[in-house]
């Protein structure tokens, strides 16, 4: 009895012990020469530059449908002078960095652990590590410092675009200047507000990198484990963006209290 | 694996790219909230804050003036908060040692700013680190509380009122049967009195005429007992007929000055009512200006603004020039007038005179838009390209006042949809040249 549930408990945590070490490893090791700026550029331009379409056409919509959704309850209070403000501090503040996220985390989170877990279950990976390659500091740091860079990149994107959304529709609905607009937009935020909301996109690109790449790292079970842990990357790093950003949100307020008006 | 020069381009482009939009978001956050423009501290107290917090907007003329940097609590329960703010010096000017600060409401979910009044012009500026007056801030609940109070003493004295009227019209009708009942007494007292006379005037004439016809004697007239007690009898009815007719009209007085006397109904009711006209009018001075205030709240401001009662007083010439009066379908025309021509130029830069030939100027801008001005607002828009930035913006100010006030002294107009806008050195798109020396009537008109 006491052996199944010694069993069980080894069962429960030992996946999540060997990812803490693999997080702490991704976390310390890039500081490590060698650097591979190479590496880290080409993961930079697959990451960051081939997800702006994805991430502006995204803001783009939010942003409009955000500013439809603030007309239709602002309206009621007579009070549309407040929509670009309004919708400023929801892009800026949260809406934007875990749209962004989770985005990311969909393109970038699968593409990661379906490249990895396909170089394990085809032995790439042992190949590397045959040549006294380090292969994690070649294939996950480098990933890794990647995403953590190219996640606060595209949140300013996503942030902009969906500010342009909304200046798209409010331009229809009121016929109201770009000036005006985006003098206004910025009538509320403060740099509380965008600074910490977007340097805490690196915690989300860090953890979308080291999810990804920890289930594709330790791939099992053919094209069918690849496919698996393409999946799994994606909700698991999902689910943690959402649970870390409570957290992070809560820090920011303690460090920066909210003021308003 | 090796990097390609083209992605490598893109990766430049990607991250230079976005670094820039961080940028000018940095900029843009860093000038709304003033931080590269010189700026002084002042103090003003208030009795309770409403939700004003450190960090929130200061507004000076509703121009954006700076923030509210801390709010000291009061050391005992009849002290006040002492409020601290950051202002920005360009408009140091308009803030006076008889300035007002107070609190009003901005924001989605009510958010406060501090709003000071420009001060008059003959008041020293306000020193840094001194304290201006706070004005104690309305709130939605006093109104309603207030509103409440009026109601509930308007239904006390109404109550009141009518209750008293009742007993005067009782009082009345009471004193109309009194009278009524007296003069039928009275009726057939003259009745008989009027009788009695008739008979004695036809007993003297019988006597006259059988004394002339040399009947009886003079002496049995005097000594006949019979004719005497009859008249004595007709002399004794006429002393009561008029000693019931004295009462009868001393208690009619009676009543009628009862009612009129300062105890009675009548006065007590025309108390009652002068009483209730001042409660009135008490109440309506106080909804006036909660009414005012109202104007000014967040929740409402949007529905007065779309009955017109927008304030221009509110809008920051940032604003203005961004187009914050360009919505509704509303089209501007501007007359542009020259300052040599409409101000004298022996008049001092800061209160400027208008000369004859400049109001006859400003009556001919004005003319062609009179029978349409009703449905529209005009602002004046004052320029002045020399000096430094406050001295634009004071004589550019100085500019526009002095023909608003013209022009709303000598037409009538409305003072709500007339307002100024001190625009400095500019920019005057539109104007005959650039930078502009003068004013601009700005004519916005529904489509």
């Amino acid at each position: 009895m006491v052996d199944r549930v010694g069993a069980a408990v080894i069962r429960l945590f030992a996946p999540a012990g060997a990812f803490a070490l693999f997080a702490a490893r991704a976390l310390v090791r890039p500081f490590a020469p060698p650097y591979e700026g190479g590496e880290i550029l080409r993961h930079l331009f697959q990451f960051g530059l081939r997800s702006t379409p994805l991430i502006a056409t995204s803001g783009l919509a939010i942003g409009v449908v955000l500013s439809m959704h603030t007309r239709a309850s602002l309206e009621r209070f007579g009070a549309e002078s407040m929509i670009p403000a309004g919708l400023a501090i929801a892009l800026i503040r949260e809406t934007g960095p875990l749209t962004a996220a989770l985005l990311v985390a969909g393109r970038v989170g699968a593409g990661i652990g379906a490249e990895l877990g396909a170089m394990r279950v085809t032995e790439q990976i042992d190949a590397l590590e045959a040549n006294a390659v380090d292969a994690f500091h070649f294939l996950v740091s480098t990933r890794v410092v990647a995403c953590a860079l190219a996640m606060p990149l595209l949140t300013i994107l996503m942030d902009f675009a969906g500010m342009l959304g909304g200046y798209l529709a409010e331009a229809v609905a009121s016929g109201m200047s770009w000036r005006l607009y985006f003098d206004r937009s910025f009538t509320f935020v403060s740099y509380a507000d965008l600074l910490p909301a977007t340097l805490k996109t690196a915690v989300f690109g860090f953890l979308i990198a080291v999810v990804a790449s920890y289930l594709g790292f330790n791939t099992t079970g053919g094209t069918e484990g690849v496919g698996d842990a393409s999946t799994r990357s994606v909700v698991l790093s999902s689910i943690l963006i959402i649970l870390s950003d409570v957290i992070l949100v809560r820090m920011i307020f303690f460090f920066y209290p909210q003021v308003v008006g | 694996m090796r990097t390609s020069p083209a992605r490598l381009a893109g990766v430049g482009l990607f991250v230079i790219g976005t670094i820039v939009l961080f940028g000018i978001a940095v900029f843009l956050i860093g000038d709304r909230q003033m931080a590269f423009t010189k700026r002084f501290d002042i103090y003003t107290e208030f009795a309770k804050v409403t939700g004003l917090q450190a960090g929130a907007i200061v507004r000076v003329s509703g121009a954006r003036a700076g923030e509210v940097i801390e709010i000291t609590p009061p050391a005992e329960p009849a002290g006040k908060f002492r409020v601290r703010l950051r202002v920005s010096q360009e408009l140091h000017q308009l803030v006076r040692s008889d300035s007002v600060a107070s609190i009003e409401t901005e924001g989605l979910v009510g958010g406060s700013y501090l709003a000071i009044a420009a001060g008059s012009a003959g008041a020293a500026e306000a020193p840094p680190l001194s304290t201006i007056a706070g004005k104690e801030p309305f709130e939605l609940g006093d109104l309603l509380q207030q509103m409440n109070a009026t109601v509930t003493k308007v239904n006390a004295t109404i109550d009141q009122v009518s209750g008293q009227l009742e007993q005067t019209i009782t009082a009345v009708n009471q004193t109309v049967v009194n009278a009524n009942d007296l003069i039928t007494g009275v009726a057939d007292d003259v009745k008989k009195m009027a009788a009695s006379g008739a008979r004695v005037s036809s007993d003297i004439a019988s006597l006259s005429t059988s004394v002339r016809e040399g009947r009886g004697t003079v002496g049995r007239l005097f000594t006949d007992d019979t004719l005497y007690s009859h008249i004595s009898g007709i002399a004794a009815n006429a002393e009561a007929v008029t000693s019931d007719a004295r009462a009868v009209v001393a208690q009619a007085r009676e009543a009628i000055s009862g009612v009129k006397n300062a105890q009675g109904p009548m006065v007590g009711l025309a108390d009652n009512l002068r009483q209730t006209l001042e409660d009135a009018r008490d109440a309506m001075s106080g909804f006036a200006e909660n009414m005012d205030a109202l104007r000014h709240n967040f929740l409402l401001r949007g529905f007065f603004n779309a009955r017109g009662y927008f304030d221009l007083a509110q809008i920051s010439p940032a604003e203005y020039r961004a187009g914050a009066l360009m919505q509704r379908g509303r089209t501007v025309t501007r007359v542009w007038l020259e300052s040599t021509r409409v101000f004298d130029p022996g008049s001092p830069d800061e209160s400027p005179r208008l000369t004859m030939d400049g109001r006859r100027r400003l009556d001919a801008a004005l003319a062609p838009y009179l029978d349409r001005i009703a449905d529209g607002v005009l602002v004046v828009e004052g320029f002045e390209p020399g000096g430094s930035r406050d001295q634009q913006f004071v004589i550019s100010r100085a500019r526009a006042v002095a023909a608003r006030d013209y022009l709303v002294s000598r037409f009538h107009l409305d003072n709500r949809s007339t307002g100024v806008m001190p625009l400095g050195a500019g920019p005057a798109d539109g104007a005959p040249a650039e930078p502009w020396n003068g004013i601009a009537l700005a004519f916005f008109l529904e489509r």
